[in-house]
């Protein structure tokens, strides 16, 4: 499945958060007690004889601390709007050719970031129509615009706030992929997304 | 029976004289003008402009005006133009000393005689056509021009002088506008590397290529007011699109369709009286075509479509209004009262239309074809479809000239986009822009 540069360093980013999230945490100190002095001699014959003290308990070594993980829990949050963007956060949904229809492959891209701006509920976003070079550029700011509205649609269905979301056309006038190939053209079928407040 | 006899001679006579003349000149030759006669053009011929006084910036001028006065002539194809080779062969001479038995073996039939001298309000030249045959002048003026802006001056010459001899308004003193990312600069708000793209404006020929726009963003579609002192564009400065109207000779910015990220406006058109502006609102992705007045008021909606209705242009005489919709499926162009009202088809692309524009008795679009887009006209009367362009590259978003002859678009043939023009049967094609890339034309009125 074809994957953005951007999607999968989300992915890794997510990754990496869970790693870390599964083997850090507080421990208790780690004690390594030294082991008991050996009971009273082994031969029968030996006269009983007091039992030797106890040597003296050798000190407690100092604690051995694991060093605690310096685990921000939330990156997101603190970062500002531009390392955002940069992180992408939020994956663009890809729309067949002259086509505005949110398909199998989107519906589950909008709903991962459904989940996003759930949790980060004070995020607003505008989400940018773009479109291939083909067909005239007046065709094209259309087709951009209706595919910015069909994602921005599909999310308030999945309870997203309309007053969140704002849309933007640019049509074929900023391509992602200056390419002319089918994988350059399908890269420019996209509603981007855009942090814009956090 | 007469009429071919009378061809046939004409034809002698002609053919009987081309033994004289030099190899460039073809006496027979009838050509096709832009309007679709078959005619033998008269032969003019523009020599250099002599000069009174010597100077060197003068003389500049001199050759300057010379030059420009002779495309602008050569540009409506209703003279077939002396090369100025042939012309730099005869010796210069003044209007009433021509050698005529030379001109009239170089072929011409008409000599443009300009003298330029500076005067005390700036620059004279005086102008004189002189037959040939009848040794007279046709045309005689005197203008009084500045070295600044001497190519304005020979445009009105050029434009005058059609006037005067053909009855034919010229395109000289036009413009156009069109939309630029030459400056390459960045577009803020976005981590993205976009270069804004700023409306420009140049003399219909090309020269002075000049930005008129700082907004700092996505400037798209410039339309001229009828009257020159203004274009309409559609914009993204303010993080959505809406329609701006800014005029070029004072301050004032406006924002007449009052959008709002919900109610977004694209793709203004100034009618032909200059009182009104036909444009596309979206809201909720349902796109329709509306009229308003310049200020704003009166905004009446004219289509009422489930399907995309986009992209206005007026006819001729602003009571119709030319646009694209798809209602029918695939986006066609559709013809609607200004008052709004029932719509016509006028066109069936197998493919699609769009983008329409107004001239005469044609409107030209943009038609999406195998491989790309090509530049397409439909007669209004007739229903006729003529294609303007076959490729090479994709050539879209025409744009006509005030007096019908000549259409600017957009073309990628020669790699990035550029602005170029061509005559309206799709003859000589010639490039405007060659620096960034280049969309969106608008041919100026005047």
């Amino acid at each position: 499945m074809f994957m953005s540069r951007a999607s999968v360093a989300s992915f890794l980013l997510i990754g990496s958060l869970s790693l870390v999230a599964a083997c850090g945490g507080k421990k208790p100190p780690v004690l390594n007690p030294t082991p008991p002095p050996p009971g009273p001699a082994a031969f029968p014959s030996a006269t009983t004889t007091r039992p030797p003290e106890p040597p003296a308990p050798v000190p407690e070594p100092p604690p051995i601390i694991a060093p605690e993980p310096v685990v921000v829990s939330d990156p997101l949050a603190s970062m500002d709007m531009d390392e955002i963007n940069r992180q992408a956060p939020l994956a663009p949904v890809f729309f067949g050719y002259d086509s505005d229809t949110v398909d199998e492959a989107g519906q589950t891209v909008l709903a991962a970031n459904a989940e996003i701006l759930k949790k980060y509920a004070t995020w607003a976003i505008t989400i940018e129509g773009h479109s291939d070079e083909r067909g005239t550029a007046e065709y094209n700011l259309a087709l951009g615009e209706r595919r910015a509205l069909s994602a921005k649609s599909y999310l308030l269905s999945l309870g997203i706030s309309a007053d969140r979301i704002r849309t933007v056309s640019y049509g074929k006038e900023f391509p992602f992929d200056p390419g002319h190939d089918e994988a350059a053209y399908f890269t420019n079928r996209r509603g981007h997304f855009v942090v814009t407040a956090k | 029976m007469r009429n071919a006899l009378m061809g046939s001679m004409v034809l002698m006579a002609a053919s009987l004289a081309a033994w004289s003349a030099p190899l460039d000149v073809q006496q027979t030759e009838i050509r096709a003008t832009i309007d679709g006669r078959s005619a033998r053009l008269p032969r003019l011929a523009v020599p250099a402009f002599s000069v009174i006084g010597g100077d060197a910036e003068l003389q500049g001028a001199a050759k300057t005006m010379g030059d420009v006065l002779w495309k602008d002539l050569e540009f409506e194809r209703e003279f077939q133009m002396i090369s100025q080779t042939t012309a730099a062969t005869i010796p210069t001479a003044s209007a009433d000393a021509l050698p005529y038995d030379l001109w009239n073996q170089a072929g011409a039939d008409d000599v443009l005689v300009g003298v330029v001298q500076r005067v005390d309000a700036g620059v004279q030249v005086e102008i004189r056509v002189m037959n040939v045959e009848r040794k007279v002048s046709t045309f005689g003026k005197r203008y009084t021009c500045s070295v600044r802006s001497i190519r304005l001056c020979a445009h009105t010459v050029a434009d005058e002088f059609h006037k005067e001899r053909f009855g034919l308004d010229g395109v000289a003193r036009t413009r156009l506008a069109f939309t630029s990312d030459r400056d390459g600069e960045r577009m803020g708000g976005t981590i993205e590397e976009r270069s804004i793209k700023e409306i420009y404006i140049a003399d219909y020929d090309g020269f002075g290529q000049r930005r008129v726009t700082v907004r700092g963003s996505l400037n798209l579609a410039p339309a001229w007011a009828p009257d020159s002192r203004a274009i309409a564009y559609q914009s993204h400065q303010s993080g959505f699109v809406d329609v701006y109207v800014q005029k070029l000779y004072e301050v004032g910015l406006t924002r007449p369709a009052k959008g709002t990220d919900r109610s977004q406006n694209f793709l203004p058109k100034y009618s032909p009286d200059g009182t009104r502006i036909a444009f596309s609102n979206s809201s909720d992705s349902n796109w329709e075509v509306y009229v308003m007045n310049v200020d704003g008021t009166d905004r009446r909606r004219l289509t009422s479509h489930p399907g995309t209705d986009s992209s206005p242009t007026w006819s001729p005489n602003g009571q119709q209004i030319a646009f694209t919709s798809d209602r029918s499926g695939s986006n066609q162009i559709y013809v609607i009262s200004a008052d709004g009202g029932p719509v016509t088809k006028m066109t069936s692309e197998p493919r699609k239309a769009d983008r329409p524009t107004w001239a005469l008795d044609y409107i030209a679009y943009s038609a999406e074809v195998p491989g790309g887009v090509d530049i397409k006209k439909v007669n209004v009367g007739t229903r006729q479809v003529t294609e303007l362009t076959s490729g090479p590259g994709s050539n879209e978003s025409p744009t006509i000239s005030p007096n019908g002859r000549h259409i600017a678009f957009v073309t990628t043939r020669w790699g990035k986009e550029q602005i170029a023009i061509m005559d309206a049967d799709g003859r000589n094609v010639r490039q405007v822009t060659s620096s960034g890339n280049n969309r969106y034309p608008s041919w100026s009125n005047r």
